[in-house]
């Protein structure tokens, strides 16, 4: 990881994650839908022990089946963030699926304001 | 592409949405910390206690404020700012983890930072070991004629105490007159040396100050305050701080 980066440079690399979500998005409408539950229900109920495993597979699998090559889409970052052999701590399942509802939800506005834009044309 | 800023607000009042709103700089936006992470690539606590500089700036910045008062991460963080220093955007991090080991009751914060802060507030030295100023004093004088002694060609070195007037004022880490006396010696040699003109002060001669670590405002600016007022006492200009 580079340690020169600048705003500009980062402001680049999201807005290039926000097309290729915006293009795993469109390519897997209902996967995104399951998946957006999927989180949601993680951060509202608490997980059984037993559970933990095939919840963090199922989620990952949704993860990767949204950008399967690996396009740099918030999917794919988040299926690299959220695999069992990255949350060392049960806990931080939590925090990690709030963070990715939270990507999308930037994501959404983006999107949104695109398509205004698109409409004013 | 500022409007893309992750959404702080909130009918809830969430103590670290705000000081994150804080050190955000103008424009700022922390949906750009997905694809960078050089915080944490960096930092010399990542990776414990399951956390690191970027995780725990969105734990602030989401307001989980609860988890940040129960996790011990705070802790571990050295306070070195290299994240700051790698950070496109500047972000402070280590502002939030001070505000955050704040959110614990004074009691509950961790032994050794606890005891040492709570030591330093025992008598005039500041000393995080307890010195007492009579015992410094006694240490500086001794290693000093020891070293004019046997070594001639430093038989003028001088480690002054409470010299008014002097160009700067040295603080030291109790470490060493503790545990090490000898190694007082290499830095009043390069003073002498180089014809400083310096001193001690017999209160406040401390440098490490375990409060701030602790985040007791009062007691960090207690200590500092000793140090401070000695050398405006002695009337040095100078403030040369070692830690
Ligand atoms: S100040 Fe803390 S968070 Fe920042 S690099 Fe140093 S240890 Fe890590
Ligand atoms: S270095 Fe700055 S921009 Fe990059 S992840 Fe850390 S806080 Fe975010």
């Amino acid at each position: 990881m580079s340690i020169c980066l600048t705003v500009k440079e980062l402001e680049a690399r999201w807005e290039k994650a926000l097309a290729a979500t915006r293009a795993a998005v469109t390519q897997h409408p209902r996967t995104y839908r399951d998946l957006k539950a999927q989180a949601a229900e993680i951060i509202e109920n608490p997980i059984d022990i037993n559970d933990y495993f095939p919840r963090v597979e199922k989620l990952v699998d949704q993860l990767k089946a949204m950008d399967p090559c690996g396009h740099g889409s918030i999917f794919d970052i988040f299926s690299a963030r959220i695999s069992p052999s990255s949350i060392w701590h049960i806990k931080m399942l939590r925090m990690e699926c709030r963070d990715l509802l939270s990507h999308l939800n930037a994501f959404n506005e983006w999107r949104r304001r695109q398509h205004h834009l698109r409409m004013v044309k | 592409m500022n409007d893309d800023v992750i959404q702080l607000g909130g009918k809830k009042r969430n103590t670290f949405m705000d000081k994150v709103k804080e050190i955000l700089p103008e424009g700022g936006n922390l949906n750009l910390c997905l694809t960078c992470g050089a915080c944490s690539s960096g930092c010399p606590a990542t990776g414990l206690d399951g956390m690191d500089p970027r995780k725990f700036l969105r734990m602030a910045a989401l307001g989980l404020d609860q988890e940040i008062a129960k996790s011990d991460w705070p802790w571990m963080c050295t306070m070195c700012q290299r994240c700051i220093y790698v950070c496109p955007m500047s972000i402070d991090i280590p502002q939030l983890v001070y505000n955050a080991r704040g959110l614990r009751p004074r009691e509950e914060r961790p032994k050794g930072i606890l005891g040492s802060c709570d030591m330093a507030l025992r008598n005039e030295s500041t000393s995080a070991m307890g010195t007492a100023p009579d015992d410094f004093v006694f240490v500086v004088e001794d290693v000093l004629e020891e070293y004019q002694e046997a070594q001639p060609e430093f038989a003028d070195m001088q480690a002054p105490i409470d010299k008014e007037g002097a160009e700067f004022f040295l603080n030291q880490n109790s470490r060493e007159p503790v545990t090490e006396p000898d190694e007082l010696v290499p830095l009043w040699k390069i003073l002498h040396l180089a014809g400083a003109d310096w001193t001690y002060g017999s209160a406040g001669w401390a440098g490490e100050n375990y409060c701030m670590f602790l985040a007791d405002n009062d007691a960090w600016e207690k200590v500092t305050r000793t140090t401070v007022n000695q050398a405006n006492k002695l009337g040095v200009k100078t403030f040369l701080n070692t830690e």
